[in-house]
């Protein structure tokens, strides 16, 4: 009976450990809601899971962050610009897997600023060799 | 351990951690899924073919992935799994690659009973043998690709064994393109030609659905009742082919289809405000550049284009035309690529450096027309546009954009649109332009060798040649360390970004927008319709 305890441990350790991993780029960009890159430099913080990390924004309003996340499905993920607690934008149920790992914050900075921001799933399935390339009509 | 040694409280723990190990139940599928229905979807492009080895078009390749399977595939998660193969096992040396076939799969066709006979070893060597045969027509991708696997040898009805040319410890990727039967081609030396069964009207798949009918406008399909390990839930799938954007919006509005697979950007909000549709984004491999002929005397000057890439206001036009839905790229990487270097900063928008770059190089307006001379004649580009019957497109709009940012350096531009059958033609065939608006689309693993290696024919159609490119190509492909080939990869990045083989648009963002009555949906971002057996219809939705 001790030895399937220990098999069920090891299988409960071996499916945590194999959580953990991917890496991401969380990138994005404050926007002024009329278009222009905003007048001053802004530092986000994006909330996650590992939770907080810091990024700042550059002059022009954008930002990027690579972050190691566990993958899973039903993610959550929200950003903030210091100091502006009017600015809290959030996505629910981000499907973060390595197929369709795109999901996009919208943030409305009171209602002057807009900022939008994307994670990206970094790791694809880059195993292997080949690849299929196919020309297609642009500007969809 | 053997069942009959299962004590009932070890099978309580075993229940459990198959529990955690599942994970939730999704919601939907909670209760018994409905079988039935029609789904109908748009393409704004017409039907090339439905033979899974000649198809060079999205329309086709999302078609063929309903008809056709493959020895591994994908989950929902990306990760490689067997399809028609049951195992894949790799030899030590990583030479040999045994698969191991699954048994009692079937040939289906609504056409020829005579071809309905269960899948076998021999259709995938014939398969390997038909895409390998130097006077076949096929995919210029299947061909690089197959050029690793060395030889298919088959062992016995159920197990077939791949050499590969080089040792490969993560072959799963090449197994990946289509198996064909075997008895649809011709006897003898396995060739595949135009005239072929499968590249005309009458498909025969081993896949979830059969076409019974074949047009270049409407394809229609019904659900393949012997598939395994089960058959898909809905009953039948229509592709309808719609050239005109807003035909295909207003068929989908109007309840005549059920999804468009690829929603102008300027239209998601639209879909995503209306309650009767799901938008779905789709992270896909794709961007939009514009290809420069290098044969052209100032094209081949990487001054030149370098000053082109610094004239063209990216930004600028993805604020306007495609209403922010995009990202600027600087090389060949779209922005969740596993290449992409994040250290190469696409060039700015910088009319003054580009007017510096064209004035050193000696290209001066004497005559004050605003047009900068070569050789004593104004420059004037011509720029080749893909149209179908939307004559007045994006695509117009877009490379008016960029012929007031070039002229206002100097440089002119004239726009031609082109039927987009006939500019293919041309710009692979004949080379036959200066400039041209075009978009590449990726699978995962985004190899962009076949783009830029000096002897690449024919996707280096713009005749790019760089040594430096070459040797980088040539050092990923022979690199056996994944981290190695992620280093080198992004230095390929890097070289491409400073000399600008074309220029880097942008990698926009991909949405379908599906009706609300299709539940369970998951898309694979390159194929599309991967999952499409998951997908069903409730009983009080279908329709026929």
């Amino acid at each position: 009976m001790s030895r399937n305890f220990l098999v069920a441990a090891a299988v409960l350790a071996a499916v945590w450990i194999s959580g953990c991993g991917p890496r991401y780029i969380i990138r994005g960009t404050i926007v002024r809601a009329d278009g222009q890159p905003p007048p001053e430099t802004y530092k986000i913080t994006v909330h996650t899971d590992p939770p907080t990390s810091y990024v700042k924004a550059a002059a022009d309003g954008s930002f990027r962050l690579r972050k190691d996340l566990k993958e899973m499905v039903d993610y959550r993920i929200f950003a903030e610009v210091e100091g502006r607690p009017d600015s809290r934008g959030e996505v629910r149920d981000v499907r973060l897997n390595k197929l369709n790992p795109v999901c996009d914050i919208g943030i409305i900075l009171g209602d002057v600023m807009e900022m939008d921001a994307a994670v990206h799933f970094r790791e694809r399935q880059t195993k292997g060799e080949g690849g299929v390339v196919i020309p297609s009509d642009p500007g969809q | 351990m053997t069942l009959r040694t299962f004590s009932r409280f070890q099978a309580v723990w075993c229940c459990l951690l198959l529990g955690l190990l599942a994970g939730p139940v999704p919601a939907q599928m909670g209760y018994d899924v409905p079988d039935g229905g029609a789904f109908r979807y748009g393409e704004s492009r017409p039907l090339t073919t439905l033979d899974p080895i000649t198809s060079n078009s999205m329309e086709s390749l999302r078609l063929c992935e309903l008809i056709y399977e493959s020895l591994i595939t994908q989950d929902v998660r990306g990760n490689f799994v067997p399809q028609l193969a049951e195992t894949l096992m790799v030899s030590p040396n990583g030479l040999d690659v045994t698969v191991k076939l699954r048994k009692g799969r079937r040939w289906t066709s609504h056409f020829d009973k005579n071809l309905e006979y269960e899948f076998t070893a021999e259709d995938v060597a014939a398969t390997v043998k038909a895409i390998k045969n130097p006077n076949s027509i096929k995919s210029p991708y299947l061909a690089a690709n197959l050029k690793q696997i060395e030889s298919c040898t088959v062992r016995d009805p159920f197990t077939v064994v791949f050499r590969l040319a080089r040792p490969n410890v993560n072959p799963e990727a090449l197994f990946t393109f289509k198996i064909i039967p075997g008895r649809a081609l011709p006897p003898g030396e396995k060739i595949i030609t135009k005239s072929c069964a499968l590249a005309t009207s009458s498909p025969v798949g081993t896949g979830c659905y059969t076409a019974v009918l074949t047009q270049d406008a409407e394809v229609r399909l019904k659900v393949n009742p012997r598939h395994l390990p089960r058959p898909a839930h809905i009953s039948s799938v229509k592709m309808i082919c719609e050239l005109d954007p807003s035909m295909l919006k207003g068929k989908l509005q109007g309840g005549n289809i059920d999804a468009i697979i690829d929603v102008p950007v300027t239209d998601i909000r639209t879909y995503d405000d209306d309650f009767n549709f799901q938008v779905k984004a789709y992270n896909s491999m794709t961007f939009d550049y514009l290809a420069l002929n290098h044969r052209h005397p100032l094209l081949k000057q990487k001054a030149f284009r370098q000053a082109l890439t610094l004239a063209t206001d990216r930004e600028g036009i993805i604020r306007q035309q495609y209403l922010g839905n995009g990202a600027v790229i600087s090389g060949p990487y779209p922005p969740a690529s596993a290449w992409l270097n994040l250290d190469a900063e696409p060039w700015p928008y910088d009319p003054g450096a580009a007017r510096e770059i064209l004035d050193g190089l000696g290209l001066r307006d004497t005559n004050g027309d605003g047009l900068r001379e070569y050789q004593g004649r104004p420059i004037v580009l011509k720029a080749k546009i893909p149209v179908g019957l939307d004559r007045e497109n994006t695509a117009s709009r877009t490379m008016n954009f960029i012929q007031a940012n070039w002229r206002s350096v100097g440089l002119g531009l004239d726009i031609v649109p082109v039927e987009f059958r006939v500019l293919r033609n041309q710009l692979f065939n004949y080379h036959d332009f200066d400039v041209a608006f075009q978009s590449w689309n990726f699978d995962e693993a985004n190899d962009v060798s076949s783009l830029f290696a000096t002897d690449s024919y024919p996707n280096n159609y713009v005749s790019y040649s760089n040594y430096q490119v070459d040797a980088a190509i040539a050092a990923i492909k022979a690199a056996r360390d994944h981290d190695q080939r992620v280093a080198l990869s992004r230095n390929l990045h890097g070289i491409l970004r400073d000399d600008c083989p074309y220029v880097f648009l942008w990698s926009l963002k991909k949405c379908a927008a599906i009706s609300h009555k299709i539940k369970n949906v998951e898309i694979h971002p390159f194929r599309f319709f991967t999952f499409i057996d998951q997908w069903f219809i409730p009983y009080d939705l279908q329709t026929e």
